[in-house]
């Protein structure tokens, strides 16, 4: 049985738990190049070049471009971004840590329900959430509505559309990061610690605070960078909101301003706040390298008043990030089908499904290169490389499209200049096709099907590599009918992973499709800058449903580990 | 084929990584369906010596020869596939996508008769009508079968075996020894063992090599290794036994404590020189009868026997074994009569 990827995956690192292969015989002093990093530059390059063209935009600035920005930009776009990492930080810390505490090491009632429905809100997009909870509390929304009605009054409710409002959504809609792997922390060695530390004079509140809590750290902190990286790369719901934040900055003047270069200004500050987070996630993960086996402990059980505080914590978060907005979509949608559902929707289906499939198989196939790769040439430079095409996966959307789009348009240019002169007029070349989008999607995305086929690879040993040869295949023949066969389901789950990111990815798809190739994402975007909120619906209940596939299978493979 | 062409020989074979030497100069040969055993501690370079033989490991020394063509050195390296040599590894590495007959028949490829072959091997590892399960559905000790009867189906010209017994319990791992021995030689194979375990090596092998660092101190019969060992570190290292002191006197006797010894001395060791004589548990009886007296200082029951430890009037120690109906107490003093059929003495290492 192979195990779907835990959370949507970052990058990697090798550590003492996903190993680098063994060496083979006569392992050769550090290269400086090898054959392996050869063949892993083409996948490493998709995410490079896109990054290194953001970041020379730093070396090369433009001194009216930066004052533009400094005097009109810049001092809102930081505001909004500190409030946004140290709210949505805190918020998801709450939430995540309390929850996960409660479900991993309590019982009370509802406690296995819990443990696993919440984990649905990561089905649901933060611009789905985001545009769901600002029809629902906004003035004319029917809260408000309904309170006006009842009691003549609702002035009293605090306005969504703020700071806070942003900062409660993005925290209820990225809290299963932290979650997820502080309840893997908790209950691996969550109860064990708190028993040895009661034997030892403590109460359990002090143990929480002084081992259960210190030992999660890593986990935690891993949780966390990768909210935090969501919430960098955030566009649609930051939009929704009217929160200016870098991504709706790029957007604005890239689209609003046809300003590329201030846009690549912005994208490269923005990047150097996400390598931060990088650095975090990485460090954290290098420390939880070593986890144990916990045996068998007796969970904490929930008493009085407090058992019921605890369901009512888990019903409060599920409701309002999961039940209430999907109940509040399915409403939507079902006032406008018969008038809005008609054949342009069988078009926004088809392209999301199209574009979606394409990635999938392209990123799949990349993703099975490298991992191969990295399998048959075990040096340090490859394994480095590696690593490298992972980091695609924390750099937000809009700042990669920045990098693409550039390349992509001088390369346009080179050629159109060279074709000229053979009478061949045109305006472009790969600008505005669906291969610019698809390179942007799968640089992005890389990672999230790397992960999977790399630790499915790893599970098939050496030994069993080496009984094939010695029973007489070539090294070709073991991919064929040894690595292939071993890895369908990490491959199937690699797959279906990348096709539910890019149907629900929307600013690289806004900023790169083709004209006029609108997908369901684009739908949504559309409808909600009009405020259009039942008619962004359908489309949004769409892209749910499907997101819902990869988290029940994250569900059934946690079920499986506990 | 004549007589003379062994199996498999290598001929003075090296492998270096940088600037560490695993495997220094090291030589063997194999008759036809001859069972060898490399045995050793971890690090001594046996495991590199298995998987040179496979070809997993290029030699950078020397020469290996597999009935008489040769295989790997001076400027050759036939790949694994082409060299027709079984493996079992240490954990089985069986394939988790398919059947017990899909893993057995998995080195078979098309070949006429390769569902009659599978049958056969079920047969003789003794799991005929398993062949439909999945391995993770057998025993440890079922799916180490399977992974000779893979390793053995396509009739390699040599076996290779990888600590094949240390993922058992201790129990089975005696009884699947005993097996193992008794398949390769109804098959007829030539196989090369690698263990730590000498009780292991015995049980299978015709002839075992000790080694240590990347080296053959001894190759040699299990009976020659326990009561001819070569040197001082293969006595220590096979069995159980201490070395007392003791004098040549003549030109085939030793003096020393428990006796005068007249046989041929083994070693080049002069009249008048200090040796050092081995005793095994076996070499000393426990005689009531005997005016030899030792105390007993330690015991360890075994079951059919004791295992005691003897001081003696000097103060050295021995060790002997004696039959379990001879129950004494720590401190008692009982007789000890010596018994010595293989007389092996090495210089004194002062």
């Amino acid at each position: 049985m192979n195990e779907a990827p835990l959370v949507p995956p970052a990058p990697i690192r090798i550590t003492a738990s996903n190993p680098a292969p063994r060496a083979p015989a006569g392992s050769r002093p550090v290269q400086w190049f090898s054959r392996g990093m050869l063949y892993a530059l083409p996948v490493v390059l998709l995410t490079v070049i896109p990054l290194m063209v953001v970041l020379a935009g730093l070396f090369s600035p433009q001194p009216e471009i930066w004052a533009h920005l400094g005097e009109y930009v810049l001092p809102g776009v930081l505001k909004n971004t500190a409030i946004l990492v140290l709210g949505v930080g805190l918020g998801v810390l709450l939430l995540g840590v309390s929850l996960a505490w409660l479900t991993a090491v309590c019982d009370f009632p509802g406690r296995r329900v819990f443990a696993w429905a919440l984990m649905l809100p990561l089905a649901i997009p933060a611009y789905v959430l985001a545009f769901v909870q600002v029809g629902i509390f906004e003035f004319t929304g029917p809260l408000q509505s309904w309170l006006r009605a009842s009691y003549g009054d609702s002035r009293w409710v605090p306005e969504i559309r703020s700071a806070w409002g942003v900062v409660l959504v993005l925290s209820l809609a990225f809290y299963p990061y932290v979650y997820l792997l502080a309840r893997n922390a908790f209950a691996t060695q969550g109860m064990r610690a708190i028993e040895a530390a009661q034997t030892l004079g403590y109460t359990r509140w002090q143990a929480f605070w002084k081992v259960a809590l210190p030992m999660a750290r890593p986990w935690i902190a891993g949780g966390l960078s990768l909210a935090l990286m969501e919430v960098l790369a955030d566009f649609g719901a930051v939009s929704i909101f009217n929160f200016d934040t870098f991504t709706t900055a790029i957007y604005k003047a890239w689209y609003s301003l046809f300003n590329l270069t201030a846009a690549s200004q912005l994208a490269a500050l923005l990047v150097l706040l996400v390598l931060v987070l990088v650095a975090v996630e990485q460090r954290s993960r290098g420390a939880r390298a070593y986890q144990v086996k916990s045996s068998h402990a007796e969970r904490i059980v929930l008493r009085g008043r407090s058992r019921w505080l605890a369901s009512g914590l888990c019903l409060l978060v599920f409701v309002l990030a999961f039940a209430l907005p999907v109940l509040q979509l399915v409403i939507w949608s079902a006032r406008v089908w018969a008038a809005d559902f008609d054949e342009r929707y069988i078009g926004f289906i088809g392209r999301s499904l199209l574009l979606a499939a394409m990635a999938a198989l392209l990123v799949t196939t990349l993703g099975l290169l490298l991992a191969v790769t990295r399998r048959r040439y075990p040096d340090a430079g490859t394994q480095w490389l590696a690593r490298v095409a992972t980091l695609g996966y924390a750099v937000p959307g809009t700042v990669l499209s920045v990098g693409v789009f550039i390349p992509i348009a001088w390369l346009d240019n080179v050629l159109l200049a060279w074709l000229a002169p053979l009478g061949y007029h045109d305006i472009a070349i790969f600008k505005g096709t669906v291969a610019v989008l698809l390179l942007a999607l799968a640089a992005r995305f890389f990672a999230v099907a790397f992960q999977p086929i790399d630790s499915g690879l790893q599970r098939i040993s050496r030994s069993q590599e080496e009984a094939a040869r010695s029973l007489g295949l070539t090294s070709r023949a073991v991919i064929w009918r040894l690595h292939l066969p071993l890895l369908k389901s990490s491959l199937l789950s690699a797959a279906l992973l990348v096709f539910v990111d890019v149907m629900k990815e929307m600013p690289i798809t806004l900023l790169t499709r083709p004209f006029g190739w609108d997908t369901l994402a684009i739908r949504v975007f559309e409808m909600t800058s009009e405020g259009m909120w039942d008619r962004a619906a359908l489309p949004s209940l769409i892209i749910v449903l499907a997101g819902l596939l990869p988290v029940l299978l994250l569900i059934r493979q946690s079920e499986n580990h506990a | 084929m004549p007589e003379s062409i062994p199996m498999l020989a290598l001929d003075q074979i090296s492998l270096r990584y940088g600037a560490h030497t695993v495997v220094e100069a090291l030589s063997l040969q194999l008759a036809e369906g001859e069972i060898g055993c490399l045995l050793g501690h971890s690090g001594c370079g046996k495991t590199t010596v298995l998987r040179a033989i496979a070809g997993f490991e290029a030699l950078t020394g020397g020469s290996l020869q597999i009935a008489g063509a040769p295989v790997a050195g001076n400027g050759i390296h036939l790949p694994p596939e082409q060299r027709r040599i079984g493996m079992v590894f240490q954990d089985y590495a069986l394939f988790p996508h398919l059947t017990v007959a899909g893993n057995i028949g998995f080195g078979l490829g098309k070949a006429a008769n390769a569902a009659q072959r599978v049958d056969e091997l079920l047969d003789l590892v003794g799991l005929a009508g398993q062949g439909q399960r999945y391995p993770h559905q057998l025993s440890g000790g079922q799916q180490q079968r399977v992974a000779l009867a893979r390793a053995l189906a396509p009739q390699p010209r040599l076996l290779l075996l990888d600590e094949p017994f240390s993922n058992l319990d201790v129990e089975l791992r005696e009884r699947l020894a005993q097996d193992v021995r008794t398949i390769l030689k109804a098959a007829g194979t030539t196989a090369v063992l690698v263990t730590h375990d000498q009780r292991e090596a015995f049980a299978v092998a015709d002839k075992v090599g000790v080694m240590l660092s990347g080296a053959i101190r001894q190759w040699a019969t299990p009976y020659d290794l326990y009561h001819q060992p070569a040197d001082r570190y293969v006595a220590d290292f096979i069995g159980e036994g201490v070395l007392l002191p003791g004098t040549v006197t003549g030109p085939a006797c030793i003096d020393f404590e428990l006796g005068q010894i007249c046989r041929t001395v083994p070693l080049a060791c002069n009249g008048g020189g200090k040796v050092d004589v081995l005793i095994r548990p076996d070499d000393i009886q426990h005689d009531d009868a005997s005016d030899f007296k030792a105390t007993v200082l330690n015991r360890a029951f075994r079951g059919a026997e004791f295992l005691y430890t003897l001081g003696l009037p000097s103060g050295a120690r021995v060790l002997s074994l004696v039959p379990s109906h001879h129950d004494h107490q720590i401190g008692e003093a009982i007789g000890i009569r010596l018994e010595l059929d293989h007389l092996i003495a090495f210089p004194a290492s002062t």
